[in-house]
């Protein structure tokens, strides 16, 4: 029936929120590109809309009026189907731009940083981070080591790759002039602890901040800027008491 | 999106904390700010102000910092919130527990609640909050036994919380009174409270609009609005 | 378009949709903005006459001798209301753009206060010239202290500004099309949106960009190989409309502040109480300064606006 496969789309898409939502794992939030679904939901409109020129030209020339009623009818069915068809499948395509968009704020750095000519290889994922060959983004912060998930670029659309990367841009421009102290990208969560007090797990020689050079010798205890050492908590030099 | 949904049309508990933070509270410092080059004036903000000497030690642009810059050890002065919980981590003050925070007090509160079944008692617009900082960060300035005051104020919370229940059976189309409720126990509330209202409303709508003017739609005689209030401290 | 809208409807049948396609190519971007927070000093505080005549005004003297009053205190106080409200607000509110000029340079001026602190207080730890009777030490962590406050003070506006403008962003996500139409209909140029002051440039500029950017993702994967009656993305024929707009009877709480502006004061009882009337329905309801209540957004709009409620 027409619109079956509509439905199914909406099913995966809804599928794919409840991944979203129970899944914190990068990987997770953007499923694989329903392409097969998308293409006969397409060709199922291109019949739709053969069907429309057809009844169209059957109806102004038909002259029985039971008969104009029926093809009317038909007509309008048919006009439903299309219009279900339009309908699920922006919402699908919507429901997945929101999903980049979201991506975008929270993870920019994994989304500037690839996708340069990787395309067309589709079952080698391609990981996204750490290629600091991009000129769009110097103002790199730590965060690229800290995110070494991979995220599949593959498990976009070609449109929806070239999405992302503008969306991307866009935010990367916010972020400009006026709100250049701001970091819009930052946390929504409020800062509660600015600064911490850790312990050195394992020597990790000395670093500078903007309060000084710290030598990090194992055991030893600072009180530090949280921001400044969150990389080495991560890789297990520090720990936060 | 840009924003998450999980934060959209409410606040995280976090951020009910982090705007009570702003309000002030009296501390009694351990240290001394003030220097004999005084600056007596108020919370002169100058934005060229390095150029000037002497450096003005604590420039703050959220709040007056007269007072931090004027304090002397052991001698009372009133601070953000977030900066005597910061001071007091430092061991730099100790946070003076507002009136409130007594086992007597609290009892007060409680009778009072009990005793007006459909009225909330005046507590401080962010008594949780502030009680729950104290208890964590500053547990040694409290005057009365730790473990008396968390178990008041559990109860006070399960009484209130019971009453915003009750409360929540007279929620209807137009309107409903809240007085005295606190800015967490608002957020906690707002999800259902918001969601029944609208409702109600939507169904209201549909039911003045299906019917059409042979229904009396004013048959039921309880007021639409209705007052879940207060006037009297405890 | 939400999914769960969708699925619901699966039985329902639709009208047959006009063509009336959501014209792109009307919103040209406008890209000659370049306002720099401060550039444009005067107008930043003389519009704002509230802050002239305030008895603890802080003043500070211009190159051209023009005074400027700068009250960060009362900004911030004014910055945290303004991010309340809009983000328990159905509808998107207007930007107070010279109150976010005033905060951004604070901000700016804050960030350079700090490094210039942080200097001196290196010089300090290594120069002998402090007071005799006074610990070096204890100078040095004192002074590390005022820095610890003021770098969590910075973070705490950051963390504001960015809530913020990003709860906006949102809304005007959301309510694109809408506010898209908000324009068209007012028949006004590009650049009136930003001047009447419901949104900034900035805002504008992401609002023309990103719009642009998802019809022409939804136009080439799915738009364009639709009958040319179903191109549109702004029709209402079917059971749902496609344009998300602000649903402006929705409840929400709120705080009647009243005139004397003390926020969540009520050791006032002397004074009477002053109160405001609402209307809804039929209905007239008194709401009384200092009171909270559960309330349909439209209805207290107009106090919102004024500044004598706020939301909670």
């Amino acid at each position: 029936m027409y619109g079956d496969l509509s439905n199914k789309l909406i099913l995966e898409a809804k599928r794919a929120k409840q991944l979203r939502e129970t899944s914190t794992s990068l990987a997770s939030q953007l499923t694989p590109y329903q392409e097969t679904f998308v293409r006969n939901i397409l060709k199922e409109v291109e019949q739709l809309k053969q069907n429309a020129i057809f009844l169209h030209e059957e109806i102004v020339n038909e002259t029985d009026p039971m008969q104009l009623k029926m093809k009317k009818c038909q007509y309008y069915v048919n006009f439903f189907a299309m219009e279900r068809n339009k309908r699920c499948l922006l919402a699908y395509h919507k429901d997945r731009s929101d999903t980049m968009d979201s991506l975008c704020w929270d993870q920019q750095n994994l989304i500037l940083n690839g996708g340069n000519g990787n395309k067309g290889n589709k079952h080698d994922a391609t990981t996204l981070d750490n290629n600091n060959n991009n000129d769009d983004n110097d103002n790199d912060n730590n965060s690229n080591n800290i995110d070494n998930e991979t995220f599949d670029i593959n498990n976009l659309s070609h449109e929806e790759q070239v999405y992302i990367r503008e969306y991307s841009k866009l935010i990367t421009s916010l972020n400009g002039d006026e709100f250049a102290d701001i970091d819009l990208n930052g946390s929504l969560v409020p800062p509660s602890e600015v600064f911490i007090d850790v312990r050195v797990l394992k020597d990790a020689g000395e670093i500078q901040t903007e309060y000084g050079v710290f030598n990090l010798i194992k055991d030893s205890q600072f009180f530090v800027r949280q921001s400044d050492v969150e990389r080495l908590i991560q890789q297990g030099y520090l720990k936060k008491i | 999106m840009s924003f998450p949904e999980s934060l959209q049309n409410t606040f995280l508990p976090q951020e009910i904390q982090f705007i009570v933070e702003n309000e002030p509270i009296k501390i009694l410092p351990r240290i001394t700010t003030r220097q004999r080059k005084q600056y007596r004036q108020g919370s002169n903000y100058d934005p060229d102000s390095k150029n000037s000497h002497p450096i003005k030690p604590w420039r703050l642009i959220t709040t007056n910092d007269y007072n931090v810059n004027n304090m002397i050890a052991m001698k009372s002065t009133e601070l953000p919130l977030w900066m005597a919980v910061l001071l007091k981590e430092q061991k730099k003050c100790n946070i003076i527990a507002p009136n409130w925070i007594t086992v007597s007090n609290l009892d007060k509160y409680i009778d009072f609640e009990l005793k007006n079944p459909m009225k909330f008692s005046s507590l401080p617009w962010n008594w949780l909050v502030i009680a729950c900082i104290l208890f964590t960060k500053a547990p040694d300035d409290l005057t009365d036994p730790i473990h008396l005051l968390k178990s008041r104020c559990q109860d006070l919370r399960e009484i209130r919380l019971a009453k915003v229940q009750n409360g929540l059976a007279i929620l209807n189309e137009s309107h409903l009174q809240l007085d005295n409720l606190s800015l967490m126990e608002i957020n906690e509330i707002r999800p259902y409270a918001t969601k029944i209202s609208d409702m109600f409303k939507n169904l209201h709508k549909n039911t003045a609009a299906g019917l059409g003017e042979d229904y009396d739609m004013h048959m039921d005689t309880s007021e639409p609005g209705a007052s879940f209030n207060m006037t009297q401290n405890p | 378009m939400d999914i769960d809208d969708i699925l619901a409807d699966l039985d329902d049948t639709t009208n047959i949709p006009t063509s009336s396609s959501f014209n792109t190519s009307v919103f040209s971007i406008n890209n000659n903005n370049n306002d720099s927070s401060i550039t444009e000093e005067n107008s930043i505080l003389t519009e704002d006459d509230t802050l002239i005549g305030h008895h603890n005004n802080n003043t500070h003297k211009t190159d051209n001798n023009t005074t400027i009053t700068f009250h960060p205190e009362k900004d911030y106080q004014e910055l945290i209301t303004t991010w309340r409200n809009e983000r328990m607000a159905p509808e998107i509110l207007h930007y107070p753009d010279n109150l976010i000029k005033r905060i951004l340079y604070y901000v700016e001026q804050q960030i350079e206060y700090i490094e210039y602190l942080s200097l001196g207080f290196d010089n300090d730890s290594t120069s002998t010239d402090n007071n005799a009777n006074r610990n070096v030490n204890t100078m040095y962590k004192d002074k590390k202290l005022s820095l610890l406050c003021m770098e969590a003070e910075l973070e705490r506006v950051k963390f504001v500004i960015r809530s913020y403008i990003r709860c906006r962003l949102s809304k005007i996500d959301r309510f694109a099309i809408y506010l898209h139409q908000l324009i068209n209909l007012d028949d006004i140029g590009n650049d009136e949106l930003s001047k009447s002051g419901l949104v900034s440039r900035t805002e504008y500029m992401y609002l023309v960009k990103h719009s642009e950017l998802l019809l022409n993702h939804l136009h080439n994967t799915v738009l364009k190989h639709m009958h040319e009656n179903l191109q549109a993305i702004d029709d209402n024929n079917g059971s749902i409309d496609m344009v998300t707009k602000p649903q402006l009877d929705n409840f929400v709480f709120i705080f009647v502040r009243g005139r004397n502006q003390n926020t969540n004061d009520n050791n006032n009882k002397k004074d009477k109480k002053e109160t405001y009337v609402v209307h809804i329905d039929d209905e007239e309801i008194d709401l009384v300064t200092g009171g909270i209540y559960i309330i349909r957004y439209n209805v207290i709009k107009k106090y919102l606006e004024e500044g004598l409620v706020v939301l909670l």
